[in-house]
């Protein structure tokens, strides 16, 4: 019983090491490759999981050598054009210029109600209003609706925008973010003022980050509210 | 936090708990089994077919009663060998058979014994 406790820790630790070694990928955007090897990790962790007959060590060679073989065919699909079309496939026009490719969609057997419901989704009832629809390697559809079409931009309306910083968490559940500090050209005496002057200690923040402007935005934790 | 890890540190010690006493328990009950099988083996190579007789039926006895708690802890499958040795063994009692009970009674031993080792805590059962 505690064995099989232990063995589910082991291939639990393993698999999840394998899976960040594979890279950062969610599973709606993996190559048919990557899902493959995904669902045969699943399988492989699952059985010997359970069934202390076999070696643990049956069920984490395979998995290792799916590791090896996914990062082999990863870095060929990065280094190698052809090989990346061979394993990855390309990505196919399915709309352009608000006309639907009737060829292609037969050819991917991709069928009218799911490009309509895709369209939907982005907030495109009209398929008039597409520009180009592209149905990517790893099944996601991409729209670029027409230029009359898409939300108006500053740049539309030749409104000058100022420079927007992206936001930097400087302290996270109590925890100061030194790296960050550092990233923001700030130092800790600075973050102690601004504490100090709105009467909180760092280890009673729940969050705080600098927004895109530079202002410190500060939520102290529940418990020191009430 | 505190509401999440008190739970989970109580399950882990009941199970812990019940784990140790799984193995206890199927410890204790093979090496009852295996003594009468002990007693039924020195019967047999002395050819008392009488006290043979008697323990195995102690044995099927216990057995009855083992396997109901078994079955909820271990292979369905070990249970079954166990269930086939048992029956040859009580056969060749009854057919008087030396050789061949001494035989079938050192594999039923093993099948008894195995369970407890097999379910061991230990390195070489974990992987």
């Amino acid at each position: 019983m505690l064995n099989v406790f232990v063995r589910s820790l082991v291939l639990y630790i393993v698999v999840v090491i394998v899976m960040r070694i594979m890279g950062k990928r969610q599973i709606g955007q993996l190559q048919p490759f990557e899902l493959v090897i995904a669902i045969l990790i699943a399988e492989l962790a699952a059985i010997p999981m359970q069934d202390i007959g076999i070696p643990l060590v049956n069920g984490l060679i395979p998995i290792l050598a799916l590791l090896f073989a996914q990062l082999i065919i990863s870095y060929a699909t990065l280094k190698s054009e052809r090989i990346r079309a061979f394993v990855c496939g390309s990505p196919s026009i399915v709309i352009e210029n608000g006309r639907i490719n009737e060829k292609e969609l037969r050819r991917l057997r991709y069928n009218l109600n799911d490009l309509l419901e895709q369209l939907r989704s982005k907030n495109i009832p009209n398929v008039a209003d597409v520009e180009f629809a592209i149905l990517e390697t790893g099944g996601q559809l991409n729209v670029i609706p027409k230029s009359q079409k898409r939300p108006v931009t500053p740049e539309d309306l030749q409104i000058d925008t100022d420079y927007e910083a992206i936001p930097i968490t400087l302290i996270m559940d109590g925890h100061i973010q030194h790296k960050n500090l550092i990233k923001a050209k700030l130092d800790i005496s600075w973050l102690n003022n601004q504490l100090h002057s709105q009467g909180i200690e760092a280890k009673d923040v729940f969050f705080a980050y600098l927004d895109s402007l530079g202002n410190l935005y500060i939520q102290s934790k529940e418990e020191k509210e009430q | 936090m505190k509401k999440t890890i008190i739970p989970v540190i109580i399950v882990i010690i009941a199970f812990i708990g019940f784990s140790i006493w799984t193995q206890n328990f199927l410890n204790n009950t093979a090496q009852a089994v295996a003594e009468h099988l002990n007693i039924i083996e020195e019967a047999v190579s002395v050819e008392d077919w009488d006290l043979a007789s008697n323990e195995i039926d102690k044995v099927r006895h216990k057995w009855g009663d083992i396997k109901k708690r078994w079955q909820m802890l271990i292979d369905h499958q070990e249970i079954d060998n166990i269930e086939s040795a048992l029956v040859r063994v009580y056969s060749w009692i009854d057919l008087e058979g030396r050789d061949d009970c001494l035989t079938e009674l050192a594999t039923l031993k093993l099948f008894v014994l195995h369970i407890p080792e097999r379910e061991a805590f230990r390195i070489t059962n974990i992987f």
